[in-house]
């Protein structure tokens, strides 16, 4: 979205100056807002839930309760945890009862570790495709966990009010996925410095 | 804290977003094994694949106009709520008082009618005295309705720090020649403007609205947040 002049020559308001506004029905800030967590929103979405169009309903979704709920941000958590704890609730909610990428976290046993191609183990991006493709498959609750500590940068404290469940609870998903990945893990790690 | 328990917190120590006392601890843990600093290289790894851009969509460009047209349809829904429940609650408040009423005999109905005007009497006299005491302040309404003819026109949207007090608020708005037009709504906004013939004599023609908004961004100490109403 290219910003128009305007936008583009206010100083930048800190996230939780910029719920303020929005309560205060400020679009522009509501646009900054946008600009900033917009991408993220999509991304969580798309990596749960793998379908443009839902996960673009979601930032859709997230967006107007933002609009709607600004005023009732207290400052208690930081604004990244409440407005991606909100988007991991419409997400969840947009995918109810159906399977898409969602793999339970019963049905985790029934995947084997990720072990590379033999072929393939000296030849580090092939790893790392494989790798992503390997954590595509973890179960939402392990990958989830993943991308939140690593690509969104939260404290295991910051996720676990994300995902409504207990820290350790956080710590124990993080180790199950790390064991089903592994294999792929070490063979990346003894091909060398990482492109 | 166990060799276990750190071993549980590389992921963090990892993306860097431990809190300095556990960060420490892992760091000392770290020195003396091998195991554990192999272990924290793959999750370093794992960082990096995770964060590698990957061959999926971006969000669309005209992503930022769906979001506004939900929230226009949203705004727009709920703008004619107040009168529909308005006039369906007359309904129902007629209805009610038909059922109460049809059915008494005429004395009751005289008893009735007499206590009511009594009633009607009392509640004149009381907003009267209430109008006295209140008399020359513009009277207060949410900042969705329509406010007063006569009051000055709400310039900016304004929350006030919550330990701001009633004094400093006066002073500041005083100082900048403005009143509260409007508020608070449900989020704490009010709506103020500039003062019919002020003191301070700025008007929003001679470039005083800007020099107020300055002035009320300013006081960080009272106000939390100033920007002009939109139009």
């Amino acid at each position: 979205v290219a910003p128009p002049v305007e936008a583009a020559l206010r100083p930048s308001l800190s996230t939780a100056d910029q719920l303020a506004a929005i309560a205060g029905g400020d679009r522009r800030a509501f646009e900054q807002l946008f600009r900033e967590f917009g991408p993220r929103i999509f991304r969580f979405a798309f990596r749960l839930i793998r379908d443009r169009e839902k996960a673009e309903e979601v930032v859709n979704d997230v967006m107007l309760e933002i609009w709607k709920s600004a005023g009732r941000f207290s400052g208690l958590s930081s604004p990244s945890t409440w407005i991606l704890g909100i988007t991991r609730h419409r997400t969840l909610n947009a995918v109810r009862g159906k399977t898409l990428h969602l793999t339970p976290l019963e049905q985790a046993a029934e995947i084997a570790d990720e072990r590379p191609d033999v072929a393939a183990q000296l030849d580090r991006p092939v790893i790392a495709a494989q790798l992503r493709a390997a954590l595509d498959r973890l179960p939402h609750e392990q990958r989830e966990v993943v991308e939140l500590t690593f690509v969104h940068e939260m404290s295991y404290k910051e996720i676990a009010e994300v995902a409504h469940c207990p820290e350790n609870t956080v710590k124990t998903r993080m180790f199950h996925a790390k064991k089903k990945l592994e294999p792929l893990l070490a063979a990346l790690r003894t091909t060398g410095e990482w492109q | 804290m166990s060799p276990e328990e750190v071993r549980h917190l590389l992921p963090w120590y990892a993306a860097g977003t431990l809190g300095a006392e556990e960060a420490r601890r892992v760091a000392q843990e770290l020195e003396q094994s091998p195991a554990l600093q192999r272990e924290l290289e793959e999750f370093r790894l794992l960082g990096e694949v995770t964060r590698a851009p990957a061959a999926e969509p971006e969000l669309s460009p005209g992503a930022f106009d769906a979001v506004l047209r939900r929230v226009d349809a949203y705004e727009a829904q709920q703008r004619p709520r107040a009168p529909a429940r308005q006039s369906g609650g007359f309904e129902r408040l007629r209805q009610m008082l038909a059922d109460f009423w049809d059915p008494l005999p005429a004395g009751g109905r005289w008893a009735v009618a007499v206590q009511f005007a009594v009633i009607v009497v009392l509640a004149g006299v009381l907003s009267a005295g209430h109008g006295a005491l209140r008399s020359g302040e513009p009277s207060f309404t949410t900042l969705s309705a329509n406010r007063p003819a006569g009051s000055p026109a709400a310039a900016f949207s304004v929350i006030f720090q919550p330990e701001a007090t009633a004094a400093q608020i006066d002073a500041l708005l005083q100082e900048t020649g403005l009143v509260i037009v409007d508020g608070p709504n449900e989020q704490q906004t009010y709506a103020v403007g500039f003062a019919r013939g002020g003191q301070s004599g700025a008007t929003p023609a001679d470039g005083g609205a800007e020099a107020a908004l300055q002035k009320l961004r300013a006081s960080t100490a009272v106000v939390r947040y100033a920007a002009p109403m939109a139009p």
